[in-house]
């Protein structure tokens, strides 16, 4: 797998600070992060980890659910629902592409 | 010949069900494991000359696992000898799931490694080097699609001989897990080394659709909408084959059956045509509705589309202590309550998953589907009809609702994440479809064999003893019981006779057309027109509340026992019988002095 492999259409580096860290739910919908820090205690981060959610990776947040519902994120080939209360344990930092 | 036993390992939606039909076909079983509560299927299948038993485990997504479920799968690993796993992963989700088989491998168990989903992966453009990935693993490996038959047979062959290297049964070597951060490094490697995912990953036919179901508008308005199309073809499909039935029914019993028996004891003849015959012809002509309705069912089920109703009202039933999963199993309860509350299992926290538990009987399950079409059609105006039944949808809901936000309780703060996959939309194969049907029907004619010919029996005992009463009247044994039960039930405008009825609907919803059969002696096609002459709106309308809202079924309330003690149970069925009383009661006491 290359380590663009997260890229999708679409998809372009934040306007953030690149060493600022932004919680996941607060992250704006359709731009790519990098998961820097899991801070949910130990069951959930496993949970999270077996469903493709570990430091180092990349995703996107694809939609929010109306009435401040879940959010939908896209992480390798898995596509995840979690609430905003649970999404709010990562810390995420924008992606910047690499330099082609 | 030797007897070996295999469990199916793998994460929740990769196909492990999937491969299971299509190794075993139609044997498979339900049982006991010693030490483990929940009750896992498993069946016989013959690979070269030995006899596997092969088991379907629970889903699994790591070796933390929370989930009753996952502690059932890892329970049943760390306990039951086996001689190896066959672990079942979806092929276009290695990059995660193949943390599983790293963890696995360190239990010392032989596995071997289905990469399902073949024919998606293919689509998608992802590849999969089994054979460096088998090299890397040191096991086998093998890419199948369990839905379309795709490397099943050489599956097979390849599990033959694997079993033949591990002829015995081992447990678990109970080694202390590997450091994750350890293990989140070798699947790195292994992903990059064996899976090549194209750069671009072009928009899907999900996505599409995604876009507007998921609407931040449209969806739930889109979500209903659904509901009411799925429902209107069911009608349109089903309830034409049930008229078509009951004539044909009526037709038999009037042409042939009446008078081949006219020569029995007029008694005899009575218990056999009004009594057996009426009762459960009656309720056989839901049986053509009843496959249609769950033949809808296994389409919405399987096409991913309940995870995203999920996702749309999670935040609304947030506010009744309940998550978007209990609204699910809410939907689910449609086709039949048991289940529906078996599905609790993936929820962690204890009080949350009770309080699902508790609301799910108030969903309106194909049993009460029955008695609502025969009396919306028997007494509403055909116009009218629908909605009298989707009001008691919408109710069963709103109750549903009211119910959580009573006993909400410590729920309430036992907040549980709610972290799952979204699943591609995927359409059933039709062989799957047929599968589901036929086991709907032997289902529903299983329980018609077995407590509604007792039931229809009994009441037809009930309301024919003394032999010498008028049937059904009041001196009859069925009369006497209606008498003493009438001060409770006449203030709901429910009269003595309907009253036996939901006595015999506490066993199970399908007796109650069955007995009313009886009761009122007359057949599939009379009844609805004994029905509209007896009642009037507000009548049947308040007998369908209560029979909406009291105690589903003796298997519900099993159900409920054995997943969540004692306590749940009784207040489940003293809350629900109060509810009934009481709504039924203001209903009438309203409606009819309008
Ligand atoms: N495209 C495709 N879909 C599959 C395949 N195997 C299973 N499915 C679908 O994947 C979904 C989950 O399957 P299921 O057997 O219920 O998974 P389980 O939760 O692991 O038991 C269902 O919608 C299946 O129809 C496959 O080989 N290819």
């Amino acid at each position: 797998m290359t380590p663009s492999d997260l890229d999708l259409p679409g998809l372009d580096a934040t306007g953030l600070d690149a060493t600022g860290l932004t919680r996941l739910d607060a992250y704006p919908t359709g731009r790519c992060g990098t998961v820097v820090r899991i801070d949910a205690e130990f069951d959930l981060t496993a949970r999270m980890k077996a469903l493709g959610i570990t430091p180092g990776r990349r995703l996107r947040v694809i939609r929010r659910a109306p009435f401040r519902g879940p959010i939908q994120v896209r992480c390798g080939q898995t596509d995840l629902i979690l609430r905003r209360a649970d999404a709010s344990h990562i810390q995420v930092c924008p992606y910047i592409p690499p330099q082609e | 010949m030797s007897k070996k036993r295999l469990a199916l390992v793998g994460m929740p939606n990769t196909g492990k069900s999937t491969l299971f039909n299509r190794l075993t076909g139609a044997g498979a079983h339900v049982g006991n494991w010693p030490g483990i509560t929940v009750e896992l299927l498993s069946a016989r299948l013959l690979l070269g000359d030995s006899m596997v038993e092969l088991v379907d485990l629970p889903g699994l997504h790591n070796l933390h696992g929370f989930s009753e479920d996952e502690k059932v799968a890892r329970h049943f690993i760390e306990t039951q000898p086996v001689n190896g796993l066959l672990v079942v992963l979806n092929a276009n989700q290695l990059d995660r799931q193949l943390g599983l088989v790293l963890q696995l491998k360190d239990i010392g168990l032989p596995l071997f490694l289905a990469l399902n989903m073949a024919d998606e992966a293919a689509a998608r453009g992802i590849k999969v080097d089994a054979a460096r990935l088998s090299e890397e693993l040191d096991m086998p490996v093998h890419m199948i699609s369990a839905k379309h038959g795709q490397g099943i047979a050489q599956l097979r062959t390849e599990l033959t001989a694997w079993l033949r290297q591990h002829p015995a049964p081992i447990a678990v070597r109970s080694a202390a897990l590997e450091h994750d951060d350890q293990l989140e490094i070798r699947l790195e490697d292994l992903v990059h080394n064996t899976v090549h995912v194209p750069r671009e990953l072009p928009e899907t036919l999900t996505d599409r659709i995604d876009r507007h179901l998921l609407h931040p508008w449209l969806g739930i308005p889109l979500f209903f909408l659904l509901v009411l199309t799925v429902f209107q073809l069911v009608y349109g499909i089903g309830k034409p084959m049930q008229d078509g039935l009951a004539w044909g029914l009526g037709a038999l019993k009037s042409a042939w059956l009446a008078p081949a028996l006219a020569s029995l004891p007029a008694w005899a003849s009575s218990f056999l045509l009004d009594g057996l015959y009426d009762g459960i012809g009656t309720v056989l002509t839901f049986l053509p509705i009843i496959v249609v309705f769950f033949l809808a069912m296994a389409v919405v089920e399987d096409s991913g589309y309940l995870t995203r109703a999920a996702f749309l009202v999670d935040s609304l039933m947030a506010r009744m202590g309940l998550d978007g999963r209990a609204f699910v199993l809410q939907l689910m309860g449609f086709g039949c309550n048991v289940p529906a509350m078996l599905g609790t299992r993936v929820m962690r926290s204890r009080p949350q998953r009770i309080l699902t538990m508790i609301t799910i009987p108030f969903s309106l399950c194909s049993a009460r589907l029955q008695v609502f079409l025969f009396f919306t059609s028997a007494v509403f105006t055909p116009a009218a009809a629908p909605w009298a039944l989707f009001s008691l949808y919408v109710l069963s809901f709103l109750i549903a609702f009211l119910t959580a936000f009573i006993w909400r309780g410590p729920a309430q703060h036992a907040r549980e994440p709610m972290v799952m996959e979204m699943p591609p939309y995927r359409l059933p194969t039709l062989a799957f479809l047929v599968r589901q049907s036929w086991r709907d029907a032997t289902h529903f004619l299983r329980q018609a064999g077995g407590f509604i010919v007792l039931g229809v029996a009994l009441v037809w005992f009930l309301t024919h003893f003394p032999l010498d009463a008028v049937p059904a009247g009041p001196d009859t044994l069925a009369g006497i019981a209606a008498h003493w039960v009438e001060p409770l039930f006449s203030p709901l405008g429910i009269e003595s006779l309907l009253s036996v009825a939901l006595l015999f609907g506490f066993v199970a919803k399908e007796v109650v057309i069955g007995s009313l059969a009886v009761i009122y002696g007359a057949g599939p096609t009379e009844l609805s027109g004994v029905l509209a002459q007896r009642l009037d709106w507000v009548q049947a309308y308040s007998f369908m509340l209560f029979t909406l809202i009291y105690t589903p079924c003796l298997s519900a309330l099993a159900t409920l026992r054995r997943e969540g003690g004692v306590g749940p149970m009784l207040l489940s069925m003293a809350w629900s019988l109060a509810l009934a009383w009481t709504a039924s009661f203001a209903f009438y006491q309203i409606a009819s002095r309008w």
